[in-house]
């Protein structure tokens, strides 16, 4: 029975270097918009009537805020691409013929699955990241860290 | 001095080069007498009020510290009416879009007026999606106090 694939091969997911010139790219316009604002403060120029009234502080304050969510959000973008990717390697190496350790241990993971489990697998917990783990084909400690981040999606 | 630094020490003083003309003590002074002019304001709008008795005025010094501008003393204004009390906070001359601040601090919410060129002193009621602001008089005295004070 052939293997279900169920990932978008044609789908162009974000790399992990685009996301991240993505979020300088946000960061510096950040950084620009607040010159602005901070500068309108002390010349008096006009700015976007959200910022009217506000002191220094609430100008800081906003920005903060506003970077707080950008590096949230750039940290769900990172954790989803990796993911993507490695469900993507995930089933190429399930459904290929390759011999290699992880694929190997991938397919034999795979046929443990029920039907309804082998066209999307469990991730963290009991998955595919476990498997990973077992294979030693990746430093440990790396598996850690990332699922630490995982716990940025909840 | 090293070159890279004479170069980015140049490019920081162009770029703050219309801070240099800002006469930072004129408009301290400027906020801090418009200040006392918005507080007289109120009591010449309370006089009858404060005569029966029905309110009655207190003033807190307090030291505000600004970026350019360093420390200086100004007066919360706390109208005592009934058994609420209503502060007019200044916050400070550095304000976007305005020459000063006065938050207005009750019970029940907070009403901030700002301060326009030519010493008037305006109600924010909406900053989005535009900015609506009205001239505080009498009236707008009502609905600030109406707004921010225990229905």
């Amino acid at each position: 029975m052939p293997v279900p694939f169920f990932v978008d091969e044609t789908a162009e997911p974000q790399t992990l270097d685009e996301i991240r010139d993505w979020h300088r790219g946000i960061v510096d316009a950040l950084l620009g918009r607040r010159t602005l604002v901070q500068n309108a403060i002390r010349v008096g120029s006009t700015v976007s009537s959200l910022f009217v009234g506000m002191t220094e502080s609430d100008v800081d304050a906003h920005y903060d805020s506003q970077r707080r969510e950008l590096d949230r959000l750039t940290v769900l973008n990172l954790v989803a691409s990796a993911e993507a990717t490695i469900r993507v390697d995930y089933f190429r190496r399930v459904k290929g013929k390759r011999k290699d350790l992880l694929a190997v241990t991938y397919r034999k993971w795979h046929k443990t699955l029920s039907a309804k489990k082998k066209p999307r697998p469990n991730f963290d917990d009991g998955g595919i990241l476990d498997v990973l783990k077992q294979a030693g084909v990746l430093d440990k400690t790396i598996i850690g860290r990332y699922r630490e981040c995982l716990r940025a999606r909840h | 001095m090293n070159a890279k630094l004479t170069e980015l020490l140049n490019k920081k003083q162009k770029q703050a080069g219309a801070g240099e003309s800002i006469d930072w003590d004129d408009r301290r002074n400027v906020y801090i007498a418009a200040v006392k002019g918005l507080y007289q304001q109120i009591e010449a709008e309370l006089t009858d009020a404060i005569k029966q008795g029905i309110v009655t005025l207190r003033k807190r010094p307090k030291d505000l510290t600004e970026n350019y501008i360093g420390t200086y003393s100004v007066d919360d204004l706390i109208l005592v009416i009934g058994d609420e009390q209503v502060r007019l906070a200044p916050r400070g001359r550095n304000i976007v879009g305005a020459a000063g601040r006065v938050d207005v601090v009750g019970e029940r919410g907070e009403a901030t007026l700002i301060l326009q060129p030519g010493a008037t002193w305006e109600f924010v009621q909406t900053r989005q999606p535009t900015l609506q602001t009205v001239p505080f008089d009498g009236s707008t005295l009502a609905a600030v106090l109406q707004f921010v004070m225990r229905v």
